[in-house]
């Protein structure tokens, strides 16, 4: 009985293998986040685009959503899917960037620096989800690729942890798991977000920093943002991936 | 003259690379799953189908505030009205996933902090005014310089952040005090 509903199940995978896909179930019933999704009995990614703002100007730096990506993936001490730095520049344009413990304790410390400070900030960092991805360029087992919705995965069954992607991704997201010994970095929480749960940092953040949401609603805040005049960035223009992931009020220092 | 050149050599190369190709072929069949391939386009949609549902098995470890709303009413309510409605229950109590399974039993307790330590490190980590690179504007958050806030209020320097301030709500009984301050002077200069 459960075999054969195990083998049904499995051919209607296969089946509807093309781009759609079933209602995913949560542990208990939520008001869900993001309009339009996990309510709806298919899901069809082609209809979705999704993309992650940070308002450089929002962040306080509390660390909160390392905290929360941690505990959400279980990620081992001293390996970070997200993280936030601080920058000072002084008014003579040096700039001194740290980020202690990647901001998993926030910045319980000011940072001394002896010259007048123009500038300080904090960037949070996290998987850019690339257009053109140079990690799923170099993987040579196709264990890394992109969805039709956006998102950058991978595959941790045919991961065999070359780290050739470590190496490939300019923004230094990606890193070899201490425990399971293959590639791991960001996901966006796409578990969550195909259950219509916004990613665990974005749900974290308390300033409202971090936003996520879909394009191709025109009532989102990132599709409203997008519309609007406020400046965006992106981190590495010149390296031609073309990030999903968009700064506002992003500094030229940034790097 | 007539006598044909030996060509076993030749013969045996081919034979080889066949044998290799034919042996690839195999290896690579039964190791390469039935749903890898091209899922979209060559470049960057080149991988196993299945490797999206193994992402999607995870099931989410946080949920959102409402979440606690069913059982923890009055902390849910206090919270959702005050300053602190943007905060995360899950950021200072744990995840939801630790706490309550699937079925919804309780299977463990979450850490409440309550020592004077545990309580500053918290509410610091947010609203320490030393930190230099907190937003001025837009105004996101109020921050100040501990020993100077104290002193400023006439209070100790060893009290903790809760003795005045609600966590969940933290203008609760300041609200409630300067209510009963207006009522006080209200009667002192009604009669």
């Amino acid at each position: 009985m459960n075999k054969g509903r195990r083998k049904f199940l499995g051919y209607l995978l296969k089946g509807t293998a093309g781009s759609l896909y079933w209602m995913l179930p949560l542990p208990i019933k939520v008001p869900l986040q993001i309009p339009g999704l996990g309510e709806e009995e298919k899901y069809d990614p082609e209809a979705h685009e999704f993309v992650f703002m940070v308002d450089i100007n929002r962040c306080i730096g509390c660390g909160s959503c390392c905290v929360a990506d941690k505990r959400e993936y279980q990620v081992p001490d001293g390996q970070y899917r997200t993280w936030v730095e601080r920058y000072l520049i002084t008014v003579d344009g040096e700039v001194f960037v740290d980020s202690p413990k990647g901001a998993l304790e926030g910045y319980p410390e000011p940072r001394k620096v002896e010259k007048p400070v123009r500038d300080a900030f904090f960037v949070p960092k996290l998987c850019n989800m690339c257009e053109e991805p140079a990690c799923v360029q170099v993987c040579p087992v196709g264990a890394t690729f992109k969805t039709d919705d956006g998102f950058v995965l991978i595959d941790y069954k045919r991961c065999i942890g070359c780290a050739y992607c470590v190496q490939a991704c300019p923004y230094g997201v990606r890193y070899i798991h201490k425990k399971k010994r293959t590639a791991d970095k960001c996901t966006w929480c796409y578990h969550r977000v195909r259950r219509g749960l916004l990613p665990a940092c974005v749900n974290a953040c308390p300033t409202g920093a971090r936003k996520f949401g879909d394009l191709r609603d025109p009532d989102s805040e990132v599709s409203k943002i997008l519309r609007s005049s406020e400046p965006l960035f992106v981190l590495k223009p010149d390296m031609g991936t073309f990030p999903r992931l968009k700064y506002l009020h992003l500094r030229q220092e940034v790097i | 003259m007539s006598e044909r050149p030996n060509r076993t050599h030749a013969k045996r190369i081919v034979l080889g690379l066949i044998l290799l190709i034919v042996l690839g072929a195999v290896v690579r069949s039964l190791l390469v799953p039935d749903d890898f391939g091209n899922h979209g386009s060559l470049f960057y949609k080149f991988y196993r189908k299945g490797a999206i549902q193994d992402e999607l098995s995870r099931s989410p470890r946080h949920l959102t505030n409402a979440s606690c709303e069913s059982c923890h009413p009055w902390e849910y309510q206090l919270q959702s009205h005050s300053k602190h409605r943007t905060l995360s229950c899950e950021f200072c109590h744990g995840p939801w996933a630790d706490h309550v399974n699937a079925q919804g039993q309780v299977i463990g307790a979450l850490p409440n902090p309550t020592d004077k330590q545990a309580i500053k490190a918290l509410c610091l980590r947010c609203h320490n005014r030393a930190i230099r690179a907190r937003p001025r504007d837009p105004k996101v958050i109020k921050t100040v310089l501990l020993p100077d806030h104290l002193r400023q209020k006439h209070v100790r320097e060893d009290h903790a952040c809760d003795q005045c301030h609600l966590v969940h709500a933290p203008l609760y009984y300041i609200n409630q005090m300067k209510a009963i301050w207006q009522n006080l002077l209200k009667g002192a200069t009604g009669e």
